[in-house]
């Protein structure tokens, strides 16, 4: 078995056996790569990253995680696939719509987790949760409910509550697409710097502009496949696909005819 | 009519409706002591149960929803008896009949709740790696609970309202008190008024509770 | 059973007078039915006009109505309305007058619940397009607050189908004070009033179908 970070083999999804979700995926990824998927919508990427994360029931394929099976299609089991949880508490994970708990408060969303599904100390986890917190600028926030919070707050506090778990890589599902213009920046430059610190990370997102400056490898999906996969200073100036090309031109908005 | 007079002879009888609200008050205590447990356990079996235990607790449900509570407790005031084969009395078949129909309504509003409670938040559990026995203690039920709140309350100034009825079989709640009152003295409207208020007043104040507590607290959490 | 035997030919023997009681039923809740839609909505605009003393009338009327129980409503009117405006108006008109005023209320805050939650960038949208506040009213916010309300107005329309059982207790010969003095009459009560039970479940049953289907077509047309 090659041992490999995390490795997707022939991954398959469809809804009702009609949508082809994914079809047919394959990639593999190393550690402290930042991987951006982009592509249309309904292409599939963030069905790919509810995938990895095991949220979503696969028709066919495996998924690899640092050499061990982490998610295998079972042809003879209708509900679930094999998931190995183990596995995926070494995966974070973090929304759209920022999904933290509203009846808890930020740092009861952050230790959730860590004391009741993993057994730390209250006192251990909320002072690591604190810690985080003071290094986001959100420890001043700690005691509020998330309804209280704008927007990016509550993303970066979805953030930190993801961190707060040590995951060996981070999956970002269209974070900043909720957000008002003006709240993007503040969780970008949290993604940023997270980069810095070398986090594996897969990024869906709809902003090339960022997409160019985190991502050390970009996907093009279209169709539930993968139709190019290169460096972003590549895909940005060279794409090697036609459909690539096509999909960069409109949403980048750049006029090459005239 | 003087109003004084009018005062007086309430105050005459001040003793005989407090002693129907006393009644009152206990009728729809109880079942709602007994009711609302049942709705709860109701409303988890027809969400996630075994198809026979689901298709019970729907014709329960369904029954005590689509039918008169008065013909439900003249049901029970005449049949459980003949049924059972023992008299457990009519202040039993009061309050089975009560907490019954508190059960039956208060399982929707719990089911209500269960329901809305997006699919968001039990992906967030799963990619937060939290296990069914902390997700639901710790995520689920508080939501749910905090959501069926308001519903359940205003379940209960419902039952407490419903609770007249029991007047109907004889039971001598404060309805049934107003109503002796006002045919043995031929002064219908003192009394009948004094006991509307009565009624009005204790409905009113859990039915502003139940705005204040929608408007200030769940507005608050953005619920 | 516990030496019970269920005759079937006491149902059936009993079948056309609990039929007549069910003409009674029918009619009252048809008529209150259409008092309730149309008066809920006149009451409903009182309740939210800008005439400050229209508003307190509507908003009084509804409190007291949503607050005190139907029966403590049924029987005032039936004892002092007469006393008061020194009327005397036959027992059926007086049922529909308090069964109506009763739905009138309920249906009010129906309407003025789905006006609310209409948002207000939809007003917004009628001044941008250049509406009058007359023809907002009429094509943009009223077709959106009829709909929006129906499953609720449906649901008030059961409930008072099962609220006009209380009419019995004023011997108004409805579906419910027929089963009464045939159970008494027949020395039968289990078999009449679970008789009776099943015609009203049977009358709700469908409209409760109906409002389920409501609710989700509405949530897929205004998604």
């Amino acid at each position: 078995m090659s041992s490999c970070f995390l490795k997707v083999q022939n991954l398959r999804k469809s809804y009702g056996g009609l949508v082809h979700v994914l079809d047919g995926m394959n990639f593999q990824m190393e550690p402290k790569e930042r991987i951006v998927v982009i592509g249309p919508s309904g292409s599939g990427k963030s069905t790919l990253l509810r995938c990895i994360m095991g949220l979503e029931k696969i028709d066919d394929g495996r998924i690899e995680f640092e050499g061990a099976r982490y998610i295998e299609a079972q042809a003879n089991r209708r509900k679930d696939n094999l998931v190995d949880t183990a596995v995926r508490a070494k995966i974070g994970m973090v929304f759209q719509h920022y999904t933290l708990f509203p009846h808890l408060t930020v740092l009861g969303n952050l230790v959730l987790s860590p004391i009741r599904a993993r057994g730390e100390s209250r006192a251990s986890a909320t002072e690591r949760a604190m810690q985080l917190l003071k290094r986001l600028g959100l420890d001043n926030r700690a005691n509020a409910y998330p309804g209280m919070l704008s927007g990016g707050q509550k993303q970066r506090v979805a953030i930190a509550r993801a961190l707060l778990l040590d995951p060996k890589i981070m999956l970002f599902d269209e974070v900043t697409s909720a957000l008002d213009p003006e709240l993007v920046a503040e969780v970008e430059g949290l993604m940023l710097e997270l980069a810095e610190q070398k986090m594996s990370m897969m990024i869906v997102t709809h902003d090339m502009w960022f997409a160019k400056r985190i991502a050390t490898r970009v996907i093009f999906c279209a169709d539930g496949h993968i139709v190019e996969d290169a460096p972003p200073a590549k895909i940005f100036s060279d794409p090697a696909e036609p459909r690539t090309a096509d999909f960069l031109k409109k949403v980048l908005h750049v006029d090459t005819v005239s | 009519m003087n109003l004084a007079t009018s005062l007086s002879f309430l105050y005459d009888y001040r003793l005989a409706l407090f002693t129907g609200l006393g009644n009152t008050l206990y009728f729809t205590s109880l079942g709602l002591a007994i009711g609302l447990p049942l709705g709860f356990i109701v409303s988890i079996i027809r969400q996630s149960g075994h198809p026979i235990l689901k298709a019970i607790a729907t014709t329960y449900v369904e029954i005590f929803r689509g039918t008169p509570v008065l013909v439900q407790l003249f049901w029970f005031f005449f049949c459980l008896p003949a049924l059972l084969g023992v008299d457990l009395g009519n202040v039993t078949s009061t309050i089975t009949t009560l907490a019954l129909y508190m059960g039956a309504i208060s399982s929707e509003s719990c089911r209500a709740a269960l329901k809305s409670i997006g699919a968001e938040q039990r992906d967030a559990c799963i990619a937060l790696g939290l296990p069914a026995r902390v997700s639901v203690p710790y995520v689920i039920l508080p939501q749910t609970i905090m959501r069926a709140v308001p519903t359940l309350l205003s379940n209960c100034v419902t039952l407490f309202k419903e609770s007249a009825l029991v007047s109907a079989v004889g039971m001598a709640d404060l309805m049934y008190q107003g109503q002796m009152i006002a045919d043995s003295t031929a002064r219908p409207i003192e009394i009948l008024t004094a006991t509307a208020l009565i009624y009005f007043f204790i409905a009113f104040s859990v039915t502003r509770i139940v705005t204040y507590y929608e408007q200030s607290f769940l507005k608050r959490l953005k619920l | 059973m516990n030496g019970y035997t269920w005759d079937s030919s006491v149902v059936f023997s009993s079948l056309p007078q609990l039929m007549s009681g069910l003409a009674v039923t029918l009619q009252l809740t048809g008529i209150c039915a259409v008092i309730g839609l149309v008066g809920g909505f006149l009451v409903c605009l009182m309740a939210m006009s800008r005439i400050l003393p229209l508003r307190w009338i509507a908003v009084i009327f509804i409190e007291l109505f949503r607050c005190t129980p139907a029966l403590v409503q049924i029987i005032w009117i039936f004892y002092c309305v007469p006393f008061f405006f020194g009327i005397f108006m036959d027992p059926f008109t007086m049922a529909v007058l308090a069964l109506g005023m009763n739905i009138t209320a309920f249906n009010a805050e129906a309407y003025r619940a789905a006006i609310q939650a209409i948002p207000s960038s939809h007003y917004d949208a009628c001044t941008a397009l250049g509406l009058s506040s007359l023809k907002r009213t009429i094509y943009v916010i009223l077709p959106q607050a009829v709909l929006l309300a129906i499953p609720v107005l449906l649901t008030n329309t059961i409930g008072l189908l099962q609220q006009t059982a209380l009419v019995a207790i004023v011997a108004i010969s409805d579906l419910m004070y027929q089963g009464k003095s045939l159970a008494t009459q027949t020395y039968r009560p289990i078999e009449i009033y679970s008789t009776v039970a099943f015609i009203y479940f049977i009358l709700s049953l469908p409209l409760s179908q109906v409002v389920g289907f409501c609710e989700k077509r509405l949530r897929a047309r205004l998604a």
